[in-house]
């Protein structure tokens, strides 16, 4: 008989058990404690000094590169603009090097079948060596145009001699779609046709008219580390102030939110100079001394200058009505501003500037002026002027009667001729090929136009007309799609090439170097622009003696102060220290004040009174300038002022105004479109991923019934796209904003399909004036 | 004092554990169509892990955890319910806490399966016993239930221990050789002796003593695993006699299921070796006390 | 003995996401597609997110609005909650204050998932994937201690991963020392996210050494904790806005 377990037992035999697993686990976790680490890494490895591409910024990097792969950047600290930091675009990099979408081979379209079949370079060069050839023969080489996204370094002057080499003006770049609008407001006073640096280091007071320092803009970077080191990186602290209709985040770093009704900067940056004015802040020996027309002055009769101007029409209580901003915070704004200087008023972004009619350039001008006012030009704290390396001038061309003839042309994107001030119009190249304007070849640098401009479709019908459409993308964007050759260039990684530091004032180069081989069968421009120089033969091949693009470079750079190896360790050369010009020294009037006007006299005055803008509109009178959207005349046309937005599109039929914004994560270049991991983190500030959405204020979605999230059809004059709603509390109700490059239809399986691109409504036209891309000014309806 | 089968007893009770009809066939057929698909659908979930359930940031934790809390909540019904009737010495216990504790068994190995179905790592459970810590409550919660687990089989098995003898006895004699050693092993020599029967008794009842506490401590330890995380709605002291009551509650629910399916088979009670009948009204009565008892304070804690 | 912490100054921070993805790059995290994304299963051991997350009606009207963001690494607790509900010691804080995490041995149960208060625990709801060629970019490096894959180097799918002030920075940066037979300085190491910082935001350092400038901000008025009633004592410090 077997006896049952007894109680005892059974406690026993358990409590032994629990006991020994107990002791069991504790002895494994002491064993655990005692670290015995290991670290495996690649066998070969190397930090290559290299320049980032990914913005406009042009941050240094130090690619790492392991087992001849390059797996991760870092920002170089010897860099002046980001100093050892990098944004997420610069990180995701290698995902754009070894992105699986990237073109691996030239290629050539059949038009009628739209087949695209792989060549070999050889034919490619010879392609393209054979259709300039024979336009040179045919005596009209100025039908071959080269459209250019944001080139810079030696690669733009590069393209610019080659295209001049073949007897082509049209080298168009596409600064009328961003900041060609900053740039005229600083021509127009200051007489610098460039964005001008700011000293935020040591300023003390920072108002910004909507540009996006923290996000976007021209060097994002660089007002990132200088408006980080104002606030938080000396002993006394920097206030900023950002005026925007939108709570962007910048707009909500900073130490003051203003929000403004859209379009109206210009009136806020005026009331602010009638209260400095009237509160006799403006730095007198400055406006006195160094500036035109701040007082009434004679020629041909009374003119009417800046001061009684800005008086007259720009009390705080009018300007109140304007802009939706109460006069007394105009008051405190403008007294903050003139009394805490060092200051600076920041010109806005494309979104302030780019609204059509002459306004957006009045705007620009009208914020700069707040500068002159406080005497915070050149100056410690202030604006500065940015200056350049000097770079060995290429060798004269060879005297050729067909380049020459060509190079005498209008140019065919108008800007000069139909567009008296501008000097790109990128997106209107579209509107002159559809009005017969005849190109035989075009090349397309960087450049993705039938994506990035406003209504950018219509380049579809214009590369029709076109027998020779060349793309240089890595990518199989747009553009590309519709072009005849597709020579893909290697990735920014894998070539040489080079770049101004911009942002802080004194000069430097930044160096791309290839920090791995070339992964496919790829050929940087500049090379392909040699050897195609060279298959032309006669004068074009004597213009273009150099071997490779790098040794472009390295003759170009041989005077900055750096040897070649030691930029190429470094990847980056300058030379620091601002120095600030004189007040009406010669070096002021060389460099800072007046020096690239074309017309109005080189005299070292900052212009409040723009006599360059008068050599174009002070013979016109009213009903001309009405056409050219300018409702006031005489002097108050020359004079900055507010030019209330000429929308598109009827109010009560589309209540919002459409704008579209950069992201810091996709940023401006179609081919960042195609990293997954920006796609990922694209839409951080709303939720959304992977995505385009529709901002909006909340109280406007609860008055059309909309909640977030859903879809709604979105329409402007211009057609009509749907996206998502996503409500933004820090947004003027009568705005909605979608973001800068998505809904792309090519480029690769990341960009492909995500969401929609507002651009495609937006308003297609060109300013007047300027040539200027024309589109905040669209309106736009939104509906279930 | 071995009970002796009429012979519609033998046909009723001892023939279909020999002899597979189609019923019993259909039976299988019907649940292994059931099963199958979901052993397809969790290796599916072996080779491409987690992410084919719809679990995400921040619902970590789905389906597999409500079942578990949901099986373990069922299973304190069995035993913990026919522990408290064994001490109160009920003389119409034995129909009830057969099915009880067999529901018990049967809740907790199910139970115990959602948890290696829900970690992404199975292969790896066995790290539980190698790098075990006791001071996490998913340990506690692995002890408790297993501990549990034994204890209900035990339980049930002690119960079982006459019926098995049964079984030895009236093997035909066309049985296999191994099932009629099996029944002779498990039967542990019984022969329904007085002694035996006081002995299994005694037994039974310190059984009963010990499963009380410690199925009270698998739903308040479980209670507690939710409770030592900071999810919303989670990390309440009232979780633990919230799980408590909620367990009896619906343990009890599915026993009455359970015992009104059997009563209207009449299978339940008639294979019964004790056939005390049991009257359907006394289920009906309890049915309502409890329900009546209970709901309120359920609902109470839960709100 | 050596504290690692980190330090983020919100008024620097400008959420630009640069941290984001310096540590996906750093530590290998997949990019997951975009149906997961959007279920919210995406891998950023380092996150960045507007605050509110979910902005009401009851934080402002326009135009009297303020958004914040904010940025989110580990905050490796001194009495971390992952580490005291990890069943299998896992994820365990080392000596010098580092949680870190033990990808052979977890089991994903996911149970340090639900009582992280920072949400800064992930888990591999499949297996990380690198399309095609983008499977190169991936960090060599690989760290394992007593056997045990602890680094950058991919991890399988079902185990839980986190931020680990890239401890594999840590312990290279010690080689390194060792390897030219020097001291190893607090100084040669920081974590990924920090180098990247566009806002210079990030500062890293010993916390128990007082003249470090981690120990030095730690002592500002402005410096606070995420959810500092947790009880998990997180030790990467905010210095908060204004």
């Amino acid at each position: 008989m077997t006896k049952p377990l007894s109680r005892r037992d059974f406690l026993k035999v358990g409590g032994v058990a629990a006991g020994s697993a107990a002791a069991l686990g504790a002895l494994k976790n002491v064993m655990s404690a005692k670290a015995d680490a290991v670290i495996k890494t690649a066998a070969e490895e190397k930090v290559v000094a290299s320049t980032c591409h990914l913005c406009s910024a042009g941050c240094g990097i130090l690619v790492r590169v392991a087992d001849g792969k390059a797996v991760k950047l870092e920002g170089n600290p010897m860099h002046p603009v980001n100093q050892g930091a990098l944004c997420p675009k610069g990180q995701a990099a290698p995902e754009l090097l070894y992105n699986p979408d990237r073109l691996t081979s030239p290629m050539k379209r059949d038009r009628a079948t739209g087949q695209l079949t792989q060549i070999q370079w050889a034919e490619a060069i010879q392609l393209t060596a054979d259709k300039l050839n024979a336009l040179r023969e045919a005596g009209h080489p100025e039908q071959a145009v080269l459209m250019h996204g944001d080139t810079r370094g030696q690669m733009r002057s590069f393209l610019t001699r080659f295209m001049e080499a073949v007897g082509s003006p049209n080298v168009v770049s596409h600064e009328s779609l961003n900041i060609a609008a900053a740039k005229l407001g600083m021509y127009l006073t200051q007489g610098i046709y460039g964005l001008p640096a700011y000293d935020l280091e040591n300023a003390n007071y920072v108002i910004s008219f909507g540009a996006n320092l923290l996000e976007a803009g021209p060097n994002p970077q660089r007002t990132i580390s200088g408006y980080t080191f104002l606030r938080r990186g000396r002993a006394t602290r920097g206030k900023v102030v950002v005026v925007d209709p939108r709570q962007s985040i910048t707009a909500s770093k900073a130490d003051e939110w203003i929000p403004i009704i859209p379009g109206t900067d210009a009136a806020l940056a005026l009331g602010m100079a009638n209260v400095i004015i009237k509160s006799g802040l403006v730095d007198a020996d400055f406006v006195k001394n160094y500036c035109f027309g701040f007082d009434n002055f004679a020629s041909d009769g009374e003119r009417k200058g800046f001061r009684d101007f800005v008086l007259e029409n720009y009390d705080p209580i009018r300007v109140e009505q304007m802009t939706g901003i109460p006069s007394t915070t105009i008051a405190r704004l403008a007294g903050e501003f003139a009394g805490n200087g060092p200051a600076i008023a920041i010109m806005p972004g494309k979104g302030g500037l780019l609204n059509g009619g002459f306004s957006g350039v009045y705007t620009a001008m009208a914020v700069h002026m707040l500068n002159a006012l406080v005497g915070s030009i050149e100056s410690t704290g202030g604006v500065m002027t940015q200056r350049y390396m000097p770079c060995v001038d290429y060798p004269r061309l060879p005297s050729d009667s067909v380049a020459a003839k060509g190079m005498k042309t209008i140019r065919i994107d108008g800007a000069g001729s139909k567009f008296p001030l501008g000097r790109n119009s990128y997106q209107s190249v579209a509107d002159q090929i559809l009005e017969g304007a005849s190109v035989e070849a075009l090349f397309l640098y960087d450049a993705n136009p039938a994506f990035e401009t406003p209504g950018g479709k219509r380049f579809a019908d214009a590369f029709k007309k076109v027998p020779f459409v060349v793309s240089f993308s890595s990518f199989m964007d747009e553009s590309a799609e519709l072009a005849d050759l597709i020579l893909p260039e290697p990735t920014f990684l894998e070539r040489w090439g080079d770049d101004h530091i911009e942002g802080l004032g004194y000069p430097g180069i930044s160096l791309y170097q290839p920090v791995i081989e070339p992964l496919y069968d790829t050929m940087n421009t500049g090379d392909f622009f040699l050897k195609v120089a060279e298959a032309m033969g006669g004068t074009v091949a004597k213009a273009f003696a150099w071997k490779s693009y790098e040794e472009v470079l390295q003759f170009r750079l041989k005077d900055i102060g750096a040897d070649w190896e030691l930029l190429k360790e470094l990847g980056v050369w300058f030379n620091p220290g601002y120095r600030f010009a004189k007040r009406g020294s010669q070096h002021w009037i060389e460099n800072v004040v007046g020096a690239e006007r074309l017309n109005a006299p080189r005299d070292g005055y900052f212009d409040l009174y723009s006599r360059e803008l008068n050599c174009f509109l002070g013979e016109m009178k009213k009903d001309e300038l009405a056409k050219l959207g300018i409702s006031q005349s005489g002097d108050g046309a020359i004079l900055p002022h507010y030019e209330p937005t000429v929308f598109q599109g009827d109010e009560a039929q589309y209540p919002f105004m459409l704008n579209i914004i950069t992201l810091m994560s996709l940023g401006p270049r179609s081919d960042a479109a195609n990293m997954p991991s920006l796609q990922e983190i694209s839409g951080m500030t709303v939720r959304e991923t992977w995505d385009s959405w529709l901002e909006m204020n909340p109280e406007s979605a609860r008055k059309l019934g909309l909640v977030e999230n859903d879809r709604v059809k979105i329409e402007s004059p211009f057609g009509a796209i749907s996206s998502k709603v996503k409500l933004v509390a820090g947004l003027h109700p009568d705005v909605v904003n979608m973001p800068l490059n998505q809904g792309h239809t090519a480029v690769g399986r990341y960009a492909k399909g995500r969401g929609v691109n507002g651009l495609e409504i937006l308003n297609p036209a060109s300013e007047p004036l300027t040539g200027l891309a024309a589109c905040t000014n669209t309106r736009a309806n939104v509906s279930k | 004092m071995q009970q002796t089968l009429t012979l519609h007893d033998r046909d009723e009770l001892i023939t279909p554990l020999y002899k597979f009809d189609r019923k019993f066939w259909m039976v299988v057929a019907f649940l292994v169509a059931i099963i199958t698909p979901g052993m397809l659908l969790y290796v599916r979930q072996l080779v491409l892990g987690l992410g084919v359930t719809d679990l995400n940031r921040p619902v970590f934790w789905g389906a597999y955890l409500v079942n578990f809390i949901f099986l373990i909540g069922i299973s304190m019904a069995g035993t913990v319910i026919s522990a408290v009737l064994q001490l109160l010495k009920v003389n119409w216990r034995r129909p009830i806490t057969r099915i009880a504790e067999s529901l018990t068994v049967f809740g907790l190995m199910t139970a115990g399966l959602q948890i290696v179905m829900d970690m992404g790592r199975p292969d790896r459970l066995v790290n539980t016993l190698l790098y075990g810590r006791l001071q996490a409550p998913l340990m506690w919660d692995i002890a408790s239930l297993t501990l549990y687990l034994l204890t209900a089989v035990f339980a049930l098995y002690l119960q079982l221990i006459p019926d098995i003898a049964l079984l030895r006895d009236t093997a035909p004699t066309a049985a296999p050789e191994w099932r009629k050693k099996l029944y002779s092993i498990l039967s542990l020599g019984w022969t329904g002796a007085k002694e035996q029967w006081r002995r299994l008794e005694k037994a039974i009842t310190v059984v009963s003593v010990f499963i009380i506490p410690i199925g009270i401590s698998l739903h308040t330890v479980t209670s507690w695993l939710f409770s030592t995380t900071v999810q919303p709605g989670w990390k309440s002291t009232i979780l633990g006699p919230y799980f408590v009551v909620g367990a009896i509650f619906s343990g009890i629910g599915l026993l009455f299921i359970a015992v009104s399916l059997a009563a209207l088979s009449s299978l339940a009670l008639a294979c019964s070796s004790s056939p005390s009948h049991l009257p359907v009204n006394i289920i009906n009565t309890s049915k309502n006390t409890s329900l009546k008892l209970f709901t309120p304070i359920w609902a109470g804690s839960s709100s | 003995m050596t504290d690692w912490c980190m330090v983020i100054d919100l008024e620097k921070c400008v959420a630009c996401q640069g941290c984001s993805i310096a540590c996906r790059m750093e530590n290998n995290t997949p990019v997951v597609s975009p149906e997961e994304a959007k279920n919210g299963r995406a891998i950023r051991w380092n996150d960045v997110f507007p605050l509110p997350v979910h902005f009401g009606p009851d934080q402002g009207e326009y135009p009297n609005v303020k958004m914040h963001y904010s940025t989110r690494p580990c905050m490796h607790c001194k009495n971390a909650p992952c580490v005291k509900v990890c069943p299998v010691q896992a994820t365990f804080v080392d000596e010098e204050g580092i949680v870190r995490q033990n990808y052979d041995r977890c089991i994903g149960c996911r149970f340090c998932t639900v009582a992280c208060p920072y949400g800064v625990r992930y888990f591999n709801w499949s297996e990380p994937q690198w399309e095609e060629t983008l499977a190169e970019y991936r960090n060599p490096d690989q760290l394992s201690v007593n056997g045990s894959l602890e680094g950058p180097a991919v991890r399988p799918v079902g185990v839980v991963e986190k931020c680990t002030y890239c401890v594999h920075r840590l312990e290279k940066a010690r080689a390194r020392a060792a390897a030219e037979g020097r001291e190893f300085r607090a100084d040669e190491y920081v974590p990924a996210c920090v180098q990247t910082c566009t806002g210079k935001a990030r500062f890293f350092g010993d916390l128990d050494d007082p003249d470090s400038t981690v120990s030095q901000l730690s002592k500002s008025l402005r410096a606070t904790h995420l959810l500092e009633d947790s009880g998990a004592h997180p030790k990467t410090l905010y210095l908060a806005e204004g």
